[in-house]
């Protein structure tokens, strides 16, 4: 894919030529060029996922007409691809209240810091050879870590809507979290186990000659279902849907808050898919034969786009189990499961390296 | 110890399920742009065809709900339609509001003037609006709402039903005093020219009650 | 022991109770397959417990009045699961003071009934745990069906909520603890399929005890048939349950021309079934949807299931014009004759249906979390079933074999083969077991019969009468046993139309079902009862 290559090379050089002319004719420090490269790296990568994720928004909510047998989102521009810019519009143009006897600073900050976390670990995520913003050594922990803060906020922005419901719902959600990101974790270390590094590119490009998810086919499988379950997707989405009492811990919060935590499920779901690509599903490689064919980030978006397209069909077939159950599954089978995994490959850890 | 193996199938068999509707064409008819046929029998808004009318009243006697009633004809506004002779001559006015399109109506009718149309798209800002007169009634033209109340001075209670129940005995008394002054008309203890100024002035105060109850609902 | 054919003449039980209650009862007399009783007002209560616990009458069908105008006529009628027969109880009260023994220390089933009877004609219970109005609010005066009840303005608009919504009443009556909590859901609420209040006591995520208040859209169909001619209440009677109105009115029009003494012709009853069994069909898709929207099955077999029913609803469009609410049936058979081509297209989407019932049950049954959300929950076991007053699938899924269509035959389900689904546990997975059941029996039903329908007229023109008499009919609602009985006393319009409708039983067993169970569960057990409603509340 050398045109592919060439192209990307050699818009970067014209940005970096670009920036150095600003810096020579504005005088501008030396040792400032280096993080003002990696800030531009960051806004270029966010752009370009921002495309990508109302892609994702709007296909979602046609591939859910079509699993119902009916037409979904055609009336705005022409296949309703303007939906989500009407969407965020509406939301935006909404008034902003907060209850009075709430807590304004917390429910000021909540949805932003939410937004700030989901996005964050974007910064890490190889989409391709040379194609990330920074490479540190322990990309795979600090993406975890972003993803487990999640259970903390959830609970500060419950307390923030000074609701007994929303605070209930809120204990729950985080509950839930906390019960899934354990097995999730566990999978993914078994992963480590088999590349000894967690460097998210190592780990890519360790799957050169075969993907990881033929040699861990039970950590992909618990790695997919306890990422359902984390990122409080349907079917498992009981805080939210709750149709007893409220809708849960975003009750109260309103217009361009509440278009924050759409917006920020939706990059969880992005970063949480494009792991799991990377860790068991061959990061940017293509299958054997037609692997030259494309350029690989393209190869890497394809395999999020179709797991997504599994999440949704997921969601569409399932009841929704209550707390009680859902902890039970969480702590009873898939905690046991995927320690089971992880003794499993440092027993036979020899011959699987031996593979790679 | 639940069976694994059947709790595995379990929960692919939902999948395969909704997956299946992946490659099916959808079921969704995109109205307003397409609309569904109609079969033959479908029961839509009433249609009326007055010249095979006798005035009988039989339909007015069969709808559950009140809907229809006799009125005065065009022709002969000053018609006394209480009296069974000259009640032949009377015509049909109907108040789309209260029809429950169940049709008792049309079976009743002997000489099959009433029919149910196709149309089921009503929209109206007024309930004031969907009171007909026959001439309406029967889509031959369309009133304003001065020559609509002064078509329906005689019925009891089309006029004052159009309102939603409010102003309710101020419409039966103007109605009732019409027909009063009718009578009187017509066995002549009072003048024609007596007669008019009495019912101009009813229809005033009709057409008053009538803009006052629009005024209100709308603001 | 008496055998079957003893058990099904009413001649039996009449002579039973005059040896044992000789000097109490005042008249004795057997109209059809009714054993009626005339007893003294003070020992209605001992003639329905010796009934009850002896004679083995299980549950009261309904519980109704008449306004004689010098007296109130109180009527009882019971039914029996292994006979025909229905016992009639009746009694005359005083007017100005109408006082009677309630039946709810031994028979629970009676305690919506009676609040009823207190509600509409003031009729008071002694012995009954909650007399308080059913319908109408509590500060509601006077008695509606009475015959010379005069309507007063009521403040609808500056009265919000009254003391007896509030919880301040509530805490006094039922006397909270410290930690638990009062909570009213409805009358708006989306798991709730209808307008009705659920109060719920909670002990953090524990349901203590649950009640249904119900009312809200109470129109009055009793005391405005009263006003309207035999042939114009059919309409009227469409809008009762407005998903299956279908049955409603046919058994409406089943019950005058029993008053009428009016035999509808041969053809007119196999379309009269042929429909009835449709419309079971399409009731009982959309309890299925509504439970699965419930549970959480986001709308796919929501859709499904509407699709499902689009076709049904095109049938029913091209037999009599309407989809929703029909008015078919007429006195004296049906309004209008098949058209062409109708029994093909019956067929192909009996077909259709067929086909789509394993993705139904892939859907429903074959889901692990499915079966999680609704195996024991909500559990009826039999004897509370039948104490409850629980009717239809709700019963049969506790083990109780029980349908009108098998008991006392109507129409041709005599002439007809099928069985009675009933399921063992009792609770929502069994109801869905039954409720799919019935389904299949219903399309077993329709292609046994849709072959032979006899050519001949469809319909007997019936002249209006002025009927002198009373006539009482039952027949199997989708959601259970509904009967109707017309008072006639040589009008052109009834002087008493009484209904009764099974959602109403139904409903007023979820007490026995919200004992201790975690919230979470109440959307799966309300969604189970099958609910509609405008039957509830007249």
């Amino acid at each position: 894919m050398s045109w592919f290559d060439d192209m990307i090379s050699s818009s970067w050089e014209f940005i970096v030529s670009i920036i150095l002319t600003v810096f020579h004719v504005l005088n501008i420090p030396d040792w400032l060029l280096d993080p003002v490269l990696i800030l531009t790296k960051v806004i270029i990568l966010l752009l370009l996922f921002s495309l990508d994720l109302l892609m994702i928004v709007w296909y979602e909510r046609k591939l859910i007409g079509r699993f119902h047998n009916r037409r979904s989102v055609t009336e705005t521009g022409k296949f309703g691809l303007l939906q989500n810019i009407a969407d965020f519009v509406k939301l935006m143009i909404k008034e902003d209240i907060i209850p009075k006897k709430a807590d304004k600073f917390l429910h000021n900050l909540v949805p932003a810091l939410f937004m700030f976390l989901a996005m964050v670990p974007l910064v890490v995520i190889p989409f391709g050879p040379n194609l990330w913003a920074a490479n540190i050594e322990t990309s795979l922990i600090f993406v975890v870590a972003m993803l487990s803060m999640t259970p903390g906020l959830i609970l500060l922005g419950g307390w923030a809507g000074n609701n007994k419901f929303s605070a209930i719902g809120a204990f729950r959600s985080g509950l839930q979290m906390v019960a899934y990101e354990l097995p999730m974790a566990i999978a993914a270390m078994s992963v480590v186990l088999l590349t000894n590094s967690l460097n998210l590119v190592t780990i890519s490009t360790a799957q050169q000659r075969i993907w990881f998810i033929a040699l861990q086919p039970i950590g992909f499988l618990i790695f997919l279902v306890t990422s359902v379950m984390a990122l409080e997707r349907m079917p498992f989405d009981l805080p939210e849907a709750e149709a007893e009492i409220v809708a849960g811990w975003k009750t109260e919060f309103g217009s361009l808050k509440f278009g924050l935590f759409m917006g920020a499920e939706y990059v969880h779901v992005f970063v949480v898919l494009s792991l799991t690509t990377i860790l068991f599903l061959g990061g940017w490689y293509g299958p054997p034969v037609i692997g030259p064919l494309l350029p690989p980030v393209v190869w890497f978006l394809i395999k999020v786009h179709l797991l997504f397209i599994f999440y949704v069909w997921v969601r569409l077939s399932y009841p929704r189990p209550r707390l009680d159950q859902l902890l039970r599954i969480g702590w009873r089978w898939l905690f046991p499961l995927a320690l089971l995994n992880l003794i499993v490959t440092a027993l036979l850890h020899p011959y699987l390296v031996a593979l790679i | 110890m639940t069976n694994p193996i059947r709790v595995i199938i379990r929960m692919l068999r939902p999948l395969k399920a909704t997956g299946k509707y992946l490659v099916k064409k959808p079921f969704t008819v995109m109205y307003p742009y397409e609309k569904l046929k109609v079969a033959d029998r479908f029961r839509g808004v009433l249609y009326y065809e007055i010249e095979k009318c006798i005035g009988c009243g039989l339909c007015v006697r069969a709808c559950p709900n009140k809907t229809l009633e006799l009125v005065a004809p065009p022709e002969n506004p000053d018609l006394d339609i209480t009296n069974p002779k000259e009640r032949i001559k009377a015509r049909i006015a109907f108040d789309l509001g209260h029809c429950l399109y169940c049709n008792l109506c049309v079976e009743a009718c002997p000489k099959s003037c009433l029919h149910p149309s196709h149309e089921y798209e009503v929209m109206s800002l007024d309930r004031f609006d969907l009171v007909m007169a026959p001439e309406e009634f029967a889509r031959r033209k369309k009133l304003s709402m001065e020559e609509r109340v002064s078509r329906l001075l005689d019925s009891q209670y089309l006029l004052g039903a159009s309102l939603g129940g409010h102003y309710e005995e101020e419409i039966n008394s103007i109605t009732s005093e019409y027909r009063e002054v009718k009578k009187k008309m017509i066995k002549n203890e009072i003048s024609y020219d007596e007669y008019s100024a009495k019912r101009k002035e009813l229809l005033q105060k009709a057409i008053n009650i009538i803009k006052r109850y629009n005024e209100e609902v709308h603001k | 022991m008496a055998t079957k054919e003893v058990l099904a003449n009413p001649e039996y039980y009449l002579t039973e109770t005059k040896n044992k209650f000789g000097d109490v009862i005042e008249e004795t007399k057997v109209v059809g397959n009714q054993a009626v009783v005339y007893v003294k007002s003070s020992s209605v209560a001992k003639v329905a417990r010796w009934a009850k616990e002896e004679m083995n009458f299980k549950q009261p069908i309904w519980l109704t009045a008449i306004d004689n105008k010098d007296n109130l006529e109180l009527v009882y009628f019971f039914n029996h699961f292994g006979s025909p027969v229905i016992y009639t109880i009746r009694s005359f009260l005083d007017r100005d003071n109408p006082v009677v023994e309630s039946l709810t220390s031994f028979w629970p089933a009676a305690n919506w009934l009676e609040r009823e009877m207190y509600d509409m004609f003031g009729i008071k219970f002694e012995g009954h745990p909650n007399l308080r109005r059913l319908y109408l609010p509590d500060d509601w005066e006077g008695y509606p069906l009475r015959k010379d009840y005069v309507p007063k303005e009521y403040p609808w608009k500056e009265r919000v909520e009254s003391y007896y919504d509030s919880n301040e009443y509530y805490k006094e009556h039922f006397k909270l603890a410290d930690n638990e909590m009062l909570i009213h859901m409805g009358p708006q609420h989306p798991i709730l399929h209808g307008t009705w209040k659920l109060m719920v006591r909670v002990r953090g995520d524990t349901i203590v005890e649950g009640w249904p208040e119900i009312g809200y859209i109470h129109r009055g169909t009793e005391k405005l048939a009263e006003g309207l001619r035999y042939e114009q209440i059919i309409p009227l009677t469409d809008r009762l349950c407005y998903v299956s109105s279908m049955s409603w009115h046919t058994l409406y029009t089943m019950t005058v021309e029993k008053l009428f003494g009016v035999e509808p012709p041969i053809r007119a009853q196999y379309i009269r079934t042929i429909v009835l069994e449709m419309q079971r069909i399409v009731s009982h898709i959309i309890w299925l949807i509504a439970l699965a929207a419930d549970i959480g099955t986001y709308h796919s077999l929501f859709l499904y299931g509407l699709r499902e029913r689009e076709k049904f609803l095109d049938l029913f469009e091209q037999i009599c014009g309407a989809r929703l609410t029909y008015t078919y049936s007429r006195i004296g058979g049906v309004a209008k004759d098949i058209p062409d081509g109708w029994i093909e297209k019956l067929k192909e989407t009996l077909a259709d249906l067929e086909r789509h019932m394993p993705e139904y049950r892939d859907l429903m049954e074959g889901s692990e979390l499915f079966h999680m959300r609704t195996r024991n929950v909500g559990t009826l076991s039999r004897e509370t079933a039948i104490e409850a007053g629980a009717r239809g699938p709700m019963l049969r899924a506790s083990n109780v074999s029980y349908d009108v269509r098998k008991i006392d035959p109507y129409l041709l389900y005599g002439d007809v083969d099928f069985d009675i689904a009933t399921a063992k546990d009792g609770d929502v997975y069994s109801r869905y077991l039954v409720r799919m059941g019935e389904v299949e029996e219903s399309i077993r039903i329709i292609q046994q019969l849709i072959d032979k329908i006899p050519s001949g007229e469809y319909r007997k023109k019936v002249s209006p009468k002025k009927p002198v008499g009373e006539a009482f009919v039952r027949t199997e609602d989708p959601r259970g046993e509904s009967a109707m009985f017309i008072v006639g006393r040589g009008t052109f319009n009834p002087y008493r139309l009484m209904i009764a409708t099974p959602a109403y039983m139904n409903l007023s067993t979820i007490p026995y079902m919200l004992k201790n169970v975690p919230f979470a569960d109440v959307a799966a057990i309300v969604a189970s009862v099958d609910l509609c409603m405008g039957e509830i509340d007249k």
